[in-house]
This record gives C-alpha cells, sequence and structure tokens, in this order.
C-alpha cells in the first residue's frame, strides 16, 4: 500500500499544482529526503509542512518547497502580487497545498472506510528525517518535495 | 439577483481562493462573508441575512459537519442551504454531509466550473451570469 500511496502522491501534486496554482508539475522519481537536495538548500529558503493522517494506513506527510516558488504559488493562488503577501499567507497557503495533495493522494486508494486528516501545521524541515521516502516534482524549474512517514 | 453568501474556512489564503471561484462561476456581485470556523459562522449567521453557505469540514473550534447539524436545528437557519467544500471525499464522508442536511459537496481541488455546477442548481445563476462563456469547460479564476 505505501507504494500506491507515493504513485498516489506524486499524481495529487501534479492535479493539485495544476488545477489550483496554475503552473506546470513534471512528476519526476521516487527518492529519499537526502537525494531530494532541498536539505542542501539554506535553512531558510525552504518551507515545510506537516500533516498527519489516519486509516487503513496511517502516518505523516511532509511537503518541502523553496522559498521562491511559495511566493509564486502564493501569488497565483490568491491573486495578489508578491509586495501584499505576508509570511503567515504564504505558510497558510503551503498548509493548503499539503491539506489538498494529501486529502486528493489518500482519495484515491480509499476502500471506502475513509481517512481521517489532522490540522496541517509548518514545521522544521531540518527535524525530517533524511532517510524517508520521498516523491520529487518539477514545478517552474523548482522541486517540491512529499515525504512520507509512514506509521503502520 | 445578488446574493449574501457565507463562506467557511480556516485558512485565509482558501477563503480568498473560493471568493474568486465565486466570481469566475458568475456569482462575483455577491456580498460575501467570511468566517474561520463553525462557531464563528453561527454567530455571523444570527447577525446576517445569508443565502447559501460554503464550508470546509477540517477545521479547528468546530468542523464543518458539527457546524452543519448544529445550525440546521436552529429554526432560523434551517432553510439555508450548505455546501461543503472539503477536501474529505470519500464516501463515507459524503453521505454524512448529506444526510447531515448539506445540499451539496465539492471536492479540492476545485475548479470555477465545479463550484458553479453545484452552486446553480442551488441559487440559480449568478447576475454576472452574461460574462461567462458557456463553452469555457475550464473557468480561470
Amino acid at each position: 500500500m505505501k507504494t500506491q500511496l507515493m504513485k498516489a502522491m506524486m499524481t495529487s501534486i501534479s492535479e493539485v499544482v495544476e488545477t489550483m496554482f496554475f503552473l506546470p508539475a513534471e512528476q519526476e522519481k521516487e527518492s529519499t529526503v537526502l537525494e531530494t537536495g532541498l536539505l542542501d538548500q539554506a535553512e531558510a529558503d525552504v518551507a515545510s509542512a506537516a500533516l498527519a493522517f489516519t486509516g487503513d494506513i496511517s502516518g505523516r506527510l511532509v511537503m518541502m518547497v523553496p522559498g521562491n516558488l511559495l511566493s509564486e504559488m502564493t501569488e497565483n493562488f490568491m491573486g495578489e502580487s508578491d509586495e501584499k503577501l505576508t509570511r503567515e499567507l504564504k505558510y497558510g497557503t503551503l498548509k493548503e497545498l499539503l491539506n489538498m495533495v494529501c486529502g486528493n493522494a489518500l482519495r484515491k486508494l480509499d476502500s471506502g472506510h475513509g481517512f481521517d486528516l489532522g490540522i496541517p501545521e509548518i514545521v522544521d524541515g531540518e527535524m525530517v528525517s533524511s532517510e524517508l521516502p520521498a516523491v520529487v516534482i518539477d514545478v517552474a524549474d523548482a522541486k517540491i518535495a512529499a515525504v512520507l512517514d509512514i506509521q503502520n | 439577483m445578488v446574493y449574501s453568501i457565507l463562506i467557511v474556512d480556516d485558512s485565509l489564503p482558501m477563503r480568498s481562493v473560493i471568493k474568486k471561484a465565486l466570481g469566475a462561476a458568475g456569482y462575483g456581485g455577491s456580498e460575501i462573508l467570511e468566517a474561520q470556523n463553525g462557531q464563528e459562522a453561527l454567530e455571523m449567521m444570527r447577525h446576517n441575512w445569508i443565502d447559501v453557505v460554503l464550508t470546509d469540514y477540517n477545521m479547528p473550534v468546530m468542523n464543518g459537519l458539527d457546524f452543519i447539524l448544529k445550525a440546521k436545528k436552529e429554526e432560523l437557519f434551517s432553510d439555508i442551504p450548505f455546501i461543503v467544500v472539503s477536501t474529505e471525499g470519500n464516501e463515507d464522508r459524503i453521505s454524512q454531509f448529506m444526510e447531515s442536511g448539506a445540499a451539496g459537496y465539492v471536492t479540492k481541488p476545485f475548479t470555477a466550473e465545479s463550484i458553479r455546477d453545484v452552486m446553480v442548481p442551488i441559487l440559480g445563476e449568478g447576475e454576472d451570469e452574461d460574462t461567462i462563456d458557456e463553452s469555457d469547460d475550464d473557468l480561470d479564476f
């Protein structure tokens, strides 16, 4: 089921980014957090958010998005120019991205019993284990990573 | 006709996107009210005329399901249609919403077209209907 979830995450990121953020997304590969290269970027330049889910499979999804791309995504999402966007709005956008990706992916796996989603929260990306599996998507010449931390 | 629409979602960016989608769906001339959770929305409904409510499910303080159930128990709100706009899209959850009295359901991610598809049977066309290109299946917002 973990493999199916990874594939569902990859498809969901593309669907959400294209539908809600009007940006082209190209599926790249499955990887690990370390191999994404996002940990190498300046720590302030990558925003991360986490969302817990429970159901037939339970765990946590973490999304990592470079700051420049998050600004562009927030501009597209809210229809406002970057000067008007506070860090809170950008973090709010990241949490919505995570919420939609996670919900969309879990729906693709749904056996009918459903999944319960928690409330997304901003986390320190450096605290995410570098060995965890991740899917990487190319979006507007940058990379987004979705990191899966499965509990069962 | 100008409608009064209440958007209930704890995310400010998402409320902003729903507003844009309503505009693209032909409801741009409506009065839009916003609340961050079910409890705040109930309070707002007591003081404002509301034609339709668009609510998220997963919110702190009071989630969308509890909000609809509480609202439907109050005679004052019993005729107000509720549309759920949520990432929660499995059949069990949708059944729960519809049994609680929701009039429609839109799954995130959504398009302006999917918002319009659920709004029109409930409210009728928006006042900006002349600006909508019916041949466009994927309305930009």
